[in-house]
């Protein structure tokens, strides 16, 4: 009987998808990391990690829903910002200029009010753009441009409010912890490390909820056939709603995460710049099957961070020659495998499925004749 | 606010309008025509202006032939980037985005290895300025209305009566039609893709001397032309004129009062408005299609 039972789980293992092994892999990685690194990079994985989540709650919009969004880095930056606004609020000095924040910040003042509301600005925000665009019938395209133009006039926007955000350089967060403002309040790097990856699998979890739901499967629905599905008497607009908004909430945590390990947050966080970033981690990677945004993510950054203390010594401008180097790598990503690396994977693991469930079945029907 | 300072808004409204009409027209073609949207669009403006630098204020060539070597040369990148990337991809739209967003990256990217970090001027080719009662304008800037307008007539000239134009209608509307008929559609692709380009690469040259040539150029058009277009819808060019009029007119007024990033935000959220209403842009044509 319990060997039964043991040949099921096994029987189930081997038959998950090829993404799966991966996630798993991921995981035990991310877990042994912090032991094999020096605290360089536990820094840095941290930041990367809080980038992981930001990559899959682009997945969740594009891979899914077909929803590609060229401004993804607006709730991103939305996020980082009601931290920063906050905690530079808490800590100013007695004779810094402001000391009452409009009434829609006010929430800011305390520690957690921030939290909560670094979560529910990129959620109102989504939700209102997600209203006025898919109530209407604004297709994908326009959908992208739409969200590209805002993402540059929030980049704008955050310089020009200087008064609050501190313009071009941008605030500086000195605690590390996830709720607390105190000055003392700091975590070590190795503690924060585990927190982010908490939150992390917490993500990862709601994004196979939110895909395996029935949600999920109308959500993939809209991205197949939009007007069959409003044929069969769904609502696309709502379910598109829905998902933007919760992309929105995922996106501020990653927003928020990733403003406490680094330390800071400017204008780049809400500009076409990690915009593009995050599109292009997602397509190198695959959309549509969560893995991809997590490998795509882990291997671009860990490859521009590796490539980046190398060629320092070297040049000075290694930024702009790696921003080359991403722009051919989507050219060929698009030309070559534009299923991104873990699609591909996929599709080779089912096409051999096939075969040999077609093999199996040739050699049934010789057996009868 | 007084009077006269509302007449130099609305004045210099009008012609950053003819402006914003001449940087979106090959946007709006290249979208309209082959449903293909052309994110390497700015960063084409931003070569415009890197050719109109070299060529007039380094080389002196006259001004009125720099312009049309722009185009030319332009014309002639565009051909290249159609030939070699786009035309694998027609009728995927993810595809095109990313593909033409990579070559917008490469685009900046080769023109910041290439040119650095300087900031280039253009001086003026016509430095006068013309006053209207309290009212004044830079002689320039009407020079930029008639060569916006100029591209204008000389696009609709091209698509509605000359041959060729009649075969990129064609192609629109029917594919596989135009296909049995004999016309060569990927030729027809080709010169309506670079057409589109080549008007990038003249608005650039164009706008130049408006602002500092430097290779972030681009960027600083990104949301202006792709508002225009989302606005105007692609379906008809009048669209693009009333909206180009609408939102540069809107911004120079708002900026007026406040500054010019509100402007842009106000303006922005007011298209996303518009746009839930009337979403196939401003002037659809009604019954056809």
């Amino acid at each position: 009987m319990k060997e039964t039972k043991k040949n099921v789980f096994l029987q189930k293992f081997r038959n998950l998808p090829a993404n799966r092994y991966i996630d798993i892999a991921v995981l035990i990685f991310l877990l042994v990391f912090p032991f094999l690194c020096n605290t360089y990079w536990v820094y840095v994985m941290s930041g990367i990690m809080a980038y992981i989540i930001f990559a899959l709650s682009l997945d969740l919009l594009w891979g899914y829903t077909g929803l590609m969004s060229m401004g993804h880095s607006l709730l991103f930056g939305a996020g980082g910002y009601m931290i920063g606004i906050s905690c530079s609020y808490i800590n100013q000095a007695d004779w810094v200029e402001y000391d009452r924040l409009p009434w829609f910040l006010m929430p800011l003042s305390s520690e957690l009010g921030a939290f909560i509301m670094a979560l529910v600005l990129p959620a109102l925000i989504s939700l209102i753009i997600g209203f006025f665009m898919f109530s209407g019938k604004i297709k994908g395209v326009f959908f992208s441009l739409i969200t590209l133009a805002l993402s540059g006039v929030a980049e704008l926007f955050v310089i020009n409010q200087s008064r609050y955000t501190h313009g071009n350089s941008g605030i500086t967060v000195t605690n590390r912890t996830i709720i607390s403002h105190a000055k003392d309040a700091r975590m070590s790097d190795l503690g924060f490390y585990f927190v982010i990856l908490l939150f992390l699998i917490l993500c990862y979890a709601v994004c196979m909820l939110v895909v395996h739901s029935r949600v999920g499967k109308v959500l993939q629905a809209v991205r197949e056939n939009e007007e069959r599905l409003t044929f069969f008497g769904y609502k696309p607009s709502a379910f598109k709603m829905l998902i933007y908004t919760i992309s929105g909430v995922m996106a501020g945590l990653a927003g928020v995460l990733y403003v406490r390990t680094q330390g800071s947050v400017n204008s780049t966080a809400v500009g076409i710049n990690l915009a593009t970033l995050v599109l292009v981690w997602v397509a190198v990677g695959g959309r549509g099957n969560l893995t991809g945004a997590i490998v795509g993510t882990l291997v671009l950054q860990i490859a521009e961070t590796i490539l980046n203390s190398v060629f320092s010594g070297i040049s000075a401008d290694f930024a702009q020659y790696w921003k080359l180097v991403l722009g051919i790598i989507i050219l060929v990503i698009v030309f070559v495998i534009p299923k991104g690396i873990i699609g591909t994977i996929i599709d080779v693991q089912q096409k051999s499925k096939d075969r040999k469930r077609k093999e199996q079945i040739l050699a049934n029907e010789e057996a009868k004749l | 606010m007084n009077g006269s300072l509302i007449g130099q808004l609305l004045v210099s409204g009008v012609c950053s309008a003819f402006v914003l009409l001449l940087t979106s027209l090959g946007l709006v073609i290249i979208m309209g025509y082959m449903k293909v949207v052309n994110l390497a669009h700015t960063e084409m403006l931003m070569a415009g202006a890197f050719i109109c630098y070299y060529l007039y204020s380094v080389l002196h060539i006259p001004f009125v032939i720099t312009l049309i070597l722009a185009y030319g040369i332009s014309f002639l990148f565009g051909m290249l980037i159609e030939k070699t990337v786009i035309c694998h991809f027609y009728g995927k739209m993810a595809e095109t985005l990313l593909a033409t967003y990579a070559i917008s990256i490469i685009m900046k990217q080769l023109a910041l290895i290439v040119f650095g970090k300087s900031y280039n001027q253009v001086a003026y080719p016509v430095s006068s300025v013309i006053y209207l009662g309290p009212v004044y304008i830079e002689a320039y800037k009407l020079i930029l209305c008639l060569i916006s307008a100029l591209a204008l007539a000389g696009t609709l000239i091209f698509i509605n009566k000359t041959s060729m134009g009649r075969k990129i209608r064609s192609t629109t509307q029917n594919r596989t039609m135009t296909d049995c008929l004999g016309i060569d559609t990927r030729k027809v692709d080709t010169i309506t893709f670079s057409h589109g380009m080549g008007l990038a690469g003249l608005a650039g040259a164009a706008i130049a001397p408006l602002s500092t040539v430097t290779y972030s150029l681009g960027e600083s058009w990104l949301t202006n032309t792709f508002m225009n277009v989302v606005m105007g819808g692609v379906s008809s060019l009048f669209g693009t004129v009333a909206s180009s009029f609408i939102i540069q007119e809107a911004i120079s007024l708002i900026s007026g009062y406040s500054n010019s990033v509100t402007a842009q935000i106000v303006v922005l959220l007011v298209v996303i408005v518009i746009v839930r209403i009337k979403p196939e842009g401003l002037f659809t044509p009604k019954g056809r299609r």
